[in-house]
């Protein structure tokens, strides 16, 4: 989902709500995040196992036996016969509870750690020698250096688009500007990513390739060579995970702006006779800025949100593409996994922006 | 800047907005676009809105089985009451009764099919068979024996159906049955019978939808024509405009989605030959949403260059350059192949017309953005205000809940949710409105939740608390109407992120399923780059909703704030 933007009015309401309780609420959130998973797994109809083998893809046509063996093998697995509780224990671990688990719940010993605590999800249904834990950190290896990169990019841009709509304000800059913000704000991210394809990939201008993260003849690259064609594939996805963001930040940098703009310090800064350029960059410009730094906490669900209709439109083996390629096989494990991920990325990009405002914000600190 | 005698605070509010161009604009748009998919199936449908025609099969078949229907009805009376309901054979007719009356039904039916394309003289006899088949079946109900009546009308009826039969009929299974023809004596004309396909296949919510949106169209321009406003009046249609709109929503929702049949037999059979047409009038684009043409698949916009027929024929491959006029199908009521207003929008790779399912996909998407807006609107509301009144346990379970949903990426929890269960029994729309409402009301709730703080405290609730209100009163009568305001605007931005995610949903195929298309559905139809018309023209509908959306927002957030200057 895209961010909505927040009335102005209580910007400053969520800041202190969020400041004042992540840090506190870290772990129960992280459970929280967890139990949620689990809970919708539960309260769901249907029971899970039978999910599997109605896959459309080619294995779907599996004889029968060696279907209800898998069943029954990933409800061993996942202990869907045991009582709720222990189900729940299981599945966060850090201890395996299952028959072939850790020694000190009755288990075999064979297998003693598991659940996500371990970043344990199981395997795959279709290839089960893969762990999908494996799996996802590789994955995670090529979104994260996007996200980042993305988060950086729209910060890069955002700050200094927003600076100058704010000493432009009302003018025709500001509403230029402004209008083209509005307009990429409402820009739907797969059709975005599609038109950059069609636009810059063969059948347009053919300035760079568009499908996967490297040539077919990579290999053979220098490592430089190699550097370069990775660039030159990321550039069309960076820009369709960064230009929602960018839009988003830019105008909540010209309001932030604007408001500091207005406010008593820096009437008194001037009126002690700071020359403008001074009362600009050393005291309004930097106070504009630090509150942008909670917003990460905002942008980051939509960016890896969005990770999986950019990924899946340019074909770049990462964690949103690994998470519909999870629901297209009905895959339990992957699913499960890309989301408590997914959500866990979030928490981790709040608790950074908390973190960063109170290095940056005294008043935090001590509140 | 204001009108000074704007009274209440309302219009003071719509007077503000109203001062806005873009927003002025965009509100525009939004109506505009909900005309079109509203009356969707008015401007692109493959059922035509008037058609005279013969439909000489059908008589053909209805003639054919009216003996037989008479036969069965003179050996039902034959058996007697008695004997039948001893017998018991047929579970749909259980009782002697019944059975009469499903006889009587079959014959009636194909003397309604044969009236409509007979003409006076000829309707006559049919009408006298009704007539008598009527008292027929009730002596016998009331257990007269009448069995040499029955048998006299089902020879009568047999004359009459081979009296019947049309003079100028040149079907080959007539030349089959030599014997029936030899008997044939005179033979009658038929004539053409006067239908209306398109307005019979319309639901009377559909119908319902327009007369509202009409209503409001006109509201607007007596207002507009006549100089003075009329608030209240317009206030009120556009009440019963989004009442209609709901109402159609969850009518959609009670019948899983059930909309009109996808495609008629109409065009296939009129191409076929099997009708004869005198006169059909067709919508303006006459292709239905799901109506396929596998002759004309991926074809670019017909306005193009590279459209033309021959040029498309050797794109695809065709070894018989010289028939590439006929590889194209052309039917009944179509554009010929090369007319440059045959498919504006191009087709897609089933050889669908992609601006008929622009059009008709508008309603899916506005539908489920807006219901789903409207309900996590309302849970985001109950809980933040829920929260913020009573505090403590309540507020702590909320918030703490808040927080935990927030980390959750939409797509990522809905692509979860939808791959671990299947919603067979409630319809993939439904399915879609629920989850966005389930995992999107957080904000609207954390505004709430904010607004509601910051007014329990305010002498007017202390007052009304101190008169002693209740607290359901105070919440619904004196906190809700103030706090509203921020949840109002974030539930217009919600409207647009609700549709921005249900055409995700759509465009990665976990969303409305089937033939009825959305433009996110549309969008992800679209299989390689060299089809560009299927990625680029739905997305342009998806993208001039979300931005009006976005204005209409943005204005009415600055005519709700006092601050702003206005």
């Amino acid at each position: 989902m895209t961010i909505e933007s927040a009335p102005r009015t209580s910007r400053r309401a969520l800041l202190g709500f969020s400041a004042r309780a992540r840090h506190v609420w870290l772990l129960p959130t992280f459970f929280g995040i967890h139990l949620l998973i689990f809970v919708l797994v539960h309260a769901t109809p249907g029971d899970p196992s039978l999910a599997l083998g109605d896959s459309s893809g080619p294995d779907a046509q599996s004889s029968s036996s060696a279907l209800v063996e898998q069943r029954a093998e990933f409800r061993a697995e996942h202990l869907l016969d045991a009582p709720l509780w222990k189900q729940y224990l299981h599945y966060l671990g850090p201890f395996d509870l299952s028959a072939r688990g850790h020694r000190w719940f009755g288990g075999s010993g064979e297998h003693p750690w598991g659940g996500v605590l371990t970043f344990d999800f199981g395997h795959e249904f279709r290839r089960p020698q893969v762990s999908v834990g494996a799996e996802l950190l590789a994955r995670l290896e090529v979104t994260v250096p996007f996200a980042a990169l993305a988060l950086a990019l729209s910060f890069a841009l955002a700050i200094p688009l927003g600076i100058l709509c704010a000493l432009k304000r009302g003018q025709f800059v500001d509403r230029a500007i402004g209008s083209l913000l509005v307009g990429l704000f409402s820009l739907p991210v797969f059709w975005a990513s599609l038109l950059l394809v069609l636009v810059f990939g063969a059948t347009g201008l053919d300035w760079l390739p568009v499908l996967g993260l490297h040539d077919k003849d990579a290999a053979q690259l220098s490592d430089a060579g190699s550097l370069f064609d990775l660039a030159r594939h990321a550039i069309l996805p960076l820009v369709a995970f960064s230009y929602g963001g960018l839009a988003y930040l830019a105008r909540q940098m010209r309001s932030s702006m604007i408001e500091t703009l207005e406010s008593d310090f820096i009437r008194a800064a001037r009126a002690k006779g700071l020359p403008e350029s001074r009362v600009l960059w050393a005291h309004a410009v930097p106070n504009a800025i630090f509150p942008m730094i909670t917003l990460v906490g905002s942008l980051v669900p939509t960016i890896v949100g969005g990770s999986i209709l950019v990924e899946v439109v340019f074909q770049i083996p990462g964690m949103g593409r690994y998470a519909y390629e999870g629901f297209l096989q009905r895959d339990y494990n992957i699913v499960m996994a890309t989301t408590f991920v997914s959500a866990v990325m979030t928490l981790a990009g709040l608790w950074f922006a908390d973190f960063a405002y109170a290095v940056v914000d005294p008043r935090v600190r001590r509140a | 800047m204001h009108n000074a005698d704007a009274s209440s605070r309302l219009e003071l509010v719509l007077e503000r907005f109203r001062s806005r161009k873009f927003a002025r604009f965009a509100v525009l748009v939004l109506f505009a676009l909900a005309g079109l998919a509203i009356f969707a199936p008015f401007i692109a449908n493959d059922r035509p809105y008037v058609v005279e025609s013969i439909d000489r099969p059908r008589f053909e078949s209805a003639r054919r089985t009216l003996s037989v229907a008479a036969n069965e009805l003179a050996a039902l009376i034959a058996t007697g009451r008695a004997a039948h309901e001893a017998e018991r054979v047929d579970p749909s007719a259980p009782t002697f009764d019944a059975a009469l009356e499903l006889q009587a039904a079959a014959i009636e039916t194909r003397i309604a099919t044969m009236s409509a394309s007979l003409a006076e003289p000829d309707r006559a006899r049919l009408v006298e068979i009704r007539a008598d088949s009527r008292a027929l079946v009730a002596a016998a109900k009331r257990g007269e024996d009448r069995v040499a009546a029955a048998r006299e009308f089902a020879t009568r009826v047999a004359t009459v159906a081979r009296d019947s039969a049309p003079a100028d009929g040149k079907l080959e299974r007539d030349i089959e049955r030599d014997a029936e023809r030899d008997t044939a004596r005179g033979g009658v004309q038929l004539v053409a019978a006067v239908t209306h396909p398109l307005i019979e296949s319309l639901a009377p919510l559909e119908v319902a939808c327009m007369v509202a949106w009409l209503g409001v169209l006109a509201a607007a321009l007596v207002a507009k024509l006549a100089g003075a406003r009329a608030p209240r009046r317009r206030t009120a249609a556009f009440a019963v405009l989004v009442l209609a709109l709901a109402a159609n929503f969850g009518w959609r929702a009670a019948s899983g989605f059930g909309f009109v049949p996808a495609t008629s037999s109409f065009k296939v059979a009129a191409t076929r030959g099997e009708l004869e047409i005198r006169r059909a009038i067709f919508a303006p684009i006459p292709f239905g949403y799901a109506e396929t043409n596998l002759s004309e698949v991926d074809r670019a916009p017909s306005w193009l260059a590279s459209s033309e027929s021959a040029r498309y024929a050797a794109s695809r491959g065709s070894s018989d350059a010289s028939g590439a006029q006929a590889s194209i199908e052309v039917r009944f009521g179509e554009p010929a192949v090369d007319a440059p207003t045959r498919h504006l929008f191009g087709t897609d790779s089933l050889g669908r017309d992609l601006l008929a399912r622009c059009l008709w996909g508008s309603r899916t998407s506005l539908t489920i953005g807006g219901a789903a807006a409207l309900a996590l609107s309302v849970i985001g509301v109950l809980l933040g205000a829920l929260a913020g009144w009573f505090g403590g346990a309540i507020d702590f379970a909320v918030s703490r809940t808040i927080e935990v949903v927030q980390c959750f990426p939409a797509v990522f929890l809905i692509v979860f949710v939808l791959s671990v269960a299947r919603p067979e029994g409630v319809g993939a729309a439904f399915a879609v409105v629920a989850l966005i409402a389930l995992f999107g009301w957080t904000h609207v709730a954390r505004l709430l939740r904010a607004e509601v703080l910051r007014l329990r405290g305010q002498d007017f609730v202390v007052a009304a608390r101190a008169i002693g209100a209740s607290n359901a009163r105070i919440v619904f009568v004196h906190l809700l109407p103030n706090a509203l305001q921020p949840a109002i605007v974030a539930a217009v931005f919600a409207a647009a992120s609700a549709l921005l995610l249900e055409s995700s949903l759509s465009f990665l195929s976990l969303g409305v399923q089937g033939p009825m298309p959305s433009w996110g559905s549309v969008l992800g139809d679209s299989t390689s780059a060299s089809v560009w018309w299927t990625a680029a023209f739905p997305g342009v509908f998806i993208f001039v909703t979300v931005l009006a959306v976005h204005r209409t927002g943005e204005a009415l957030r600055e005519a709700l704030d006092p601050r702003s200057e206005g």
